[in-house]
């Protein structure tokens, strides 16, 4: 069986990439294994303090179901190239998840739209560009 | 600090290390001056990145101290990403856009900020100079290491060095997290 493990690190190599502009990152299939079930363990939270009186972080929430259809459209992007770009919110949803193969991991999903899954010491940086509502931008 | 016809400064302080893909078009009036970090734990690593994908900075600063130029100052490169609107940040927005920006749409935002000239918006990737300071985020946390002493006395070099010749203003000099929305802890242990 292969590991969701070895699925994450062969991602790293994946040919297939967008090219990337001022404004997005290079996209590339993010490979996440099939998925058994996924727990949201915090919702709405805020992570550092922002001096913006129009964030609302207790808004932003997510089911099981909206969880799994973002790992489903959710592209690998990397984390030098993710920070010359996208936008990072202090408002997450995070939990756990487990996949086909047993394996398990942990995850946490940002309002705008960028996410990271951690499996043991590995972790996707993740983005999903046509993600709807509750996400902006 | 001279600057020779390709861009690249004459000092006894800066080794030079130019990744020619970083480059991405002129380099306008230098309206500000943005201090990263870079998210891994050595200069070798940023390197690496920087020639399998073009976004970066003009300078890298290592953990001793050590810095780099990574960029040539005749070229802009990629490395702030979307704007926040300044006016809103700074309590001065006019009416109007205060009712454009009640709205949260940070693509909207910076669309509208990216029109404005400097200083009415932050500086943006084709009118700022970009500094990173070698630091990852410490493990298990989303936090950044602490910027090191050395790095920040040499950051305080480059910045007055810089402001001077570009005749940029200290209130132009600005953290990541500052201008564009990022994590906020990036270089706020940075001093200049």
């Amino acid at each position: 069986m292969v590991s969701a493990f070895l699925l994450l690190a062969l991602a790293g190599a994946h040919p297939s990439c967008t090219e990337g502009t001022e404004e997005v990152p290079p996209l590339c299939p993010a490979n996440i294994p099939a998925i058994r079930a996924v727990i949201v363990e915090r919702s709405g939270k805020g992570d550092h303090i922002e001096d913006d009186e129009r964030l609302d972080c207790s808004s932003f929430r997510l089911s099981a179901p909206e969880v799994r259809r973002y790992f489903r459209d959710a592209r690998r992007v990397n984390p030098q190239a993710a920070d010359a770009t996208l936008d990072r919110s202090p408002c997450y949803v995070a939990g756990r998840v487990t996949f086909a193969n047993g394996q398990t991991g942990k995850w946490r999903i940002e309002q705008y739209k960028v996410g990271r899954l951690t499996i043991g010491k590995r972790s996707l940086l993740l983005y999903a560009p046509d993600a709807g509502e509750p996400f902006i931008g | 600090m001279t600057i020779d016809k390709d861009g690249l400064i004459t000092s006894g302080r800066i080794t030079q290390h130019i990744v020619s893909t970083l480059g991405k078009g002129p380099l306008g009036t230098v309206n500000g001056i943005v201090v990263h970090q870079t998210g891994g734990s050595t200069a070798q690593s940023a390197f690496s990145g920087y020639v399998a994908r073009p976004y970066g900075t003009h300078f890298l600063i290592d953990k001793d101290g050590t810095i780099y130029q990574t960029a040539s100052l005749l070229y802009y490169t990629s490395h702030v990403g979307k704007l926040r609107a300044r006016c809103v940040a700074e309590h001065r927005c006019t009416p109007v856009e205060m009712k454009t920006y009640a709205k949260f749409n940070p693509t909207l935002e910076n669309k509208l900020e990216s029109a404005k000239s400097a200083p009415d918006r932050y500086p943006g990737n084709k009118d700022s100079i970009g500094i990173e300071l070698v630091g990852e985020v410490k493990a298990g946390t989303d936090t950044y290491v602490d910027v090191t002493a050395e790095q920040n006395a040499s950051l305080k070099w480059l910045v007055s060095e810089l402001a001077m010749t570009f005749h940029v203003p200290m209130t132009e000099v600005f953290r990541h997290p500052q201008l564009s929305r990022k994590n906020a802890t990036e270089a706020s242990t940075a001093t200049w």
